[in-house]
């Protein structure tokens, strides 16, 4: 295929003889069972010829025969007339195609395209032109609850796979223009197209231009979900910590917007990426600006309390029994050493064995079907709540540690960041049990500097609390009321000074 | 793509992984190797000592008995009354260090010491030779923590430890909750922490009230603590037994009385006649402030006392303070029973030349120069003394709409 580009332009362009065109489709699209050719013809005596080209399984039922039912509707209506070639050349171009969606294609690869994005595509005798129409429909889930973040307040609209209909439900939310769309496609297989939207003046101008950089040379890469997307322009792959959020829900991506951030949709998908995202806003969800200040604030602080316990509890646990039991109250250790008595493990093990036996679990519930998965979940607590205390392979005082863990992590509202405490976990657990708290302290200061090191899109990660802008806490251990940032851009940036005035 | 973004960082990798790695793996080499901190012990290899009581031998050396918190392991249900959750190892040496040390011959765990409650000292020890040298172990072994509740018990210290606790785990436990609870609310004992008398001991007047704990004279098989005995720190001697009745005045004119409850004498004179059974009304203290002011003239020592007291009635059986004249004859009353106690007490403490009000380190912290002349003789100085008591009394409420006793 190593041509000059003159020879590609020259072997793509379209013949004027019907039989070359559908013949080099035929070529095009061998062996693709679903590609679907139908000839029809016109003219006085019918001596002119037509066919129509299309993949069945992309397009809307009834649109096969609706070119040639529009080929009729001409032939009747020009009956005095000779319904040449040359007329029904002039009728195109001159009248536009009758349906909304056409166009006017000049060579093969564009018709290929059009053909596998649900286009009928049609050429006719003596014409160097075919004339596509979009009659895209394929089966996709309807518009339902965001199964990922469902809320008890607040529109219960999610994201579906259809890339369209997401970016028209952000941009029912935000009827501006400066809110900006910009397409691209990726992937020389998937041909993926990736839309990522911005509001004009809200998003920093530096960050957006660190966008475009990162997101440039995608083109030969095959995206098939969004975080292919996130892989290819985050700052640290191997970090723990998630740099980029992802939603369903449309109205946190319009506030994302809001809020000066760029998303990215990518078509067949529901995912949203929403970029950059800092640490502390990973402590948020959309219902916390829908329910009233106090509550709010205070869900805020007991998630930042979970994030501590998820991480930091099963390391406190090990190190205060293992090395500092003289840290336990008198009371409370004389009942954790009646559980204690008879368990054969240390507590790191124990512990390690539990956590694991627990993430086993949680996997296993997620992968399994619904019904299979409830099961597993009683057999679960059965095994771990009773018979593992009774074969004194685990105290309850560590059950309910790890328990405890659990339903920390299950309270981060966003799942990535629950993952990144997973994964902490371990390493904690395991330097507490070598070097007790002071290796719990070491620990916990390594994850520290290496949050306080992080970026994303060039923004320091650790951004309101290191640097430290007392301005932006408002919204971060706690939600100051709403009027304190609803002004539209809603607070944190405005980079036009012309605008200062709104 | 390579090139670094205006962050500097390397779009690539993010970060230098061969660097990173060779920190890892440094930084885990240093950890388990370098570090001293090779403490880690499972709980299930250590013994919990809740309390030690230490007794003197015949020959010279001491008796050891620790108290070890037993555990009962998860079974429920299964702690009868037989299986109590303690046990006491009883070891000898010719040191105190020695002696704790072959615990773990007789039990195989490592004691730990921290969760100790209470330290028992035989009544033999501060007899004879004193306790400041057995105390000097648990006050300088790093486990052992300053809270621990120091008290001496009449006779050997051991045999107190194998009393059935009424309700905590252990008597220890049950020891240093009476001590605390007891000086809170009643003021007829106190609570003396390890750290407190090593305090104590390096004061002017190095002389310490702690808890005597003395077996029911009514059930043999149960023990309680009543009454303070006096120890001179530095030699570690008992000075003297000061009874629970009198403790609270102590306390009071040492300005630790927190709250407690005074009995009253009906007959309005005050004169107690001994053996007749007096009618008595109690006041209850909830809050007590006492200054002591030492002046000095020459040789002579004057200390002017003044205690403030806020309380309730809390049970009338004579009088009715119900008008405002009542109640001021009410308070008269106190008044009058506070002084007269105190002035008793006052008489005791010189009778026995014990300053454990600390008049003496007073006199110190304000004229270090008349201290420094008088505290060779500061005991004779002390019993010679004069004292003013000026009492004030105030009534907070009356605990009833009407102030009448019920009838």
């Amino acid at each position: 295929m190593k041509t000059t580009t003159g020879e590609i332009r020259e072997s793509n362009r379209m013949s004027k003889h019907l039989e070359d065109n559908r013949k080099k489709m035929e070529e095009t699209f061998a062996g693709c069972g679903d590609i679907e050719f139908h000839p029809s013809s016109f003219g006085d005596n019918f001596e002119y010829k037509a066919v129509s080209v299309f993949c069945s399984t992309l397009i809307k039922d009834k649109t096969p025969t609706f070119m040639h039912d529009t080929l009729n509707d001409l032939f009747r209506k020009n009956v005095e007339e000779d319904l040449s070639p040359e007329r029904v050349r002039q009728f195109f171009i001159k009248h536009g195609a009758s349906t909304s969606i056409s166009t006017m294609l000049t060579r093969y690869d564009q018709a290929v395209d059009c053909i596998l994005n649900g286009y009928v595509v049609i050429w006719f005798d003596h014409w160097d032109t075919a004339i596509g129409y979009e009659a895209f429909q394929v089966a996709k889930r309807e518009v339902g609850e965001p199964i990922g973040e469902p809320s008890v307040q607040g529109p219960r609209e999610g994201t579906t796979e259809r890339l369209a209909d997401n970016i028209g439900m952000i941009r029912e939310r935000l009827k501006t223009p400066r809110l900006k769309v910009e397409y691209l496609v990726a992937g020389s297989v998937s041909k993926t197209k990736i839309a990522y939207m911005y509001v004009d003046q809200a998003v920093k101008p530096a960050t957006l231009e660190q966008f475009r950089s990162r997101l440039n040379g995608i083109d030969p890469y095959e995206v098939l979900e969004t975080s292919y997307i996130e892989d290819w322009i985050e700052d640290s792959t191997y970090s723990p910590f998630p740099q980029y959020m992802y939603t369903e829900r449309t109205d946190f991506a319009a506030a994302s917007l809001l809020d000066g951030k760029i998303i990215v949709l990518v078509s067949n998908t529901p995912m949203i990426l929403v970029c950059p995202a800092l640490f502390v806003e990973f402590f948020a969800t959309s219902e916390d600006y829908y329910t009233r200040t106090i509550f709010a604030s205070l869900i805020r602080l007991l998630r930042v309390w979970a994030f501590i316990v998820a991480l930091l509890l099963p390391s406190i646990y090990i190190a205060l029994s293992t090395f500092h039991p003289e840290l336990i109250p008198t009371v409370l250790l004389l009942a954790i050493l009646d559980t204690r008595e008879g368990i054969p493990f240390p507590a790191f093990f124990e512990a390690l064995v539990m956590e694991i036996f627990f993430e086993l679990l949680r996997e296993a519930g997620i992968r399994l079907p619904r019904p299979v998965g409830s099961a597993v979940s009683i057999v679960g607590a059965l095994v771990i709540g009773q018979a593992a205390i009774q074969a004194k392979i685990a105290s309850p005082m560590m059950v309910i540690v790890v328990a405890l863990t659990g339903i920390a992590s299950f309270a981060i509202p966003h799942y990535n960041m629950g993952i990144a405490l997973r994964v902490l976990r371990f390493p904690l657990m395991m330097v507490s049990s070598l070097l007790g708290g002071f290796g719990l302290m070491i620990g916990f200061l390594l994850t520290l500097v290496h949050l306080t090191s992080l970026n994303t899109l060039g923004e320091p990660y650790m951004s309101s609390l290191a640097p430290l802008k007392l301005r932006n806490m408002r919204d971060v251990f706690i939600r100051a009321p709403l009027s304190y940032f609803l002004k539209s851009p809603r607070n944190r940036h405005l980079h036009d000074p012309r605008r200062s005035n709104s | 793509m390579s090139e670094p973004d205006y962050n500097g960082i390397d779009r690539e990798g993010g970060y230098d992984v061969k660097k990173a790695l060779l920190t890892g793996i440094y930084l885990v080499i240093a950890t388990v190797s370098m570090s001293g901190c090779w403490s880690q012990l499972e709980l299930n290899d250590r013994g919990f000592v809740q309390a030690v009581a230490i007794d003197k031998k015949e020959d010279g050396g001491f008796r050891l008995s620790t108290l070890f918190y037993k555990p009962s392991g998860s079974e429920q249900g299964s702690k009868s009354s037989s299986a109590m959750p303690y046990f006491t190892v009883v070891t000898e040496g010719e040191t105190i260090f020695e002696a704790t040390r072959d615990i773990t011959l007789a039990l195989g765990r490592k004691a730990q010491w921290s969760h100790m409650r209470v330290l028992l000292i035989g009544e033999e020890v501060v007899g004879g030779k004193g306790m400041s040298k057995e105390l000097d172990y648990f006050i300088r072994d790093h486990e052992v923590r300053g809270v621990v509740s120091v008290m001496i018990t009449a006779g050997k210290a051991g045999p107190y430890l194998k009393i059935k606790p009424i309700i905590e785990n252990t008597f220890a436990q049950q020891l240093k909750t009476i001590g605390e609870q007891g000086h809170r609310f009643t003021a007829k004992t106190m609570q003396v922490s390890l750290t407190e008398l090593h305090i104590r001991s390096l004061e002017q007047v190095p002389l310490s009230m702690v808890p005597y704990v003395r077996l029911d004279p009514l059930d043999k098989k149960k023990a309680g603590v009543s009454g303070l005995v006096v120890v001179d720190m530095k030699s570690g001697m008992r000075k003297a037994v000061i009874p629970s009745e009198q403790s609270r005045y102590v306390l009071m004119l040492n300005n630790q009385f927190e709250s407690g409850i005074l009995k009253i004498p009906c007959d309005s004179d005050g004169k107690r006649r001994k053996g007749a059974s007096v009618a008595k009304e109690s006041f209850e203290v909830v809050r007590s402030h006492t200054k002591i002011n030492p002046i000095v003239h020459g040789d002579r020592v004057t200390l002017h006392i003044s205690i403030s007291v806020e309380g309730t009635i809390g049970e009338l059986k004579c009088s009715s303070p119900i008008s405002e004249s009542g109640e001021g004859q009410f308070i008269v009353k106190v008044e009058q029973l506070l002084l007269r106690e105190a002035s008793e007490t006052m008489e005791m403490l010189q009778k026995e030349r014990i300053d454990v009000i600390d008049a003496g380190g007073r006199l110190y912290r304000k004229q270090l120069k008349t201290w420094k002349r008088l505290s060779p003789e500061w005991e004779s100085r002390f019993a010679a003394s004069d004292y003013r008591i000026r009492v004030k009394v105030k009534m907070m409420n009356s605990g009833v709409g009407a102030a009448v006793p019920l009838s």
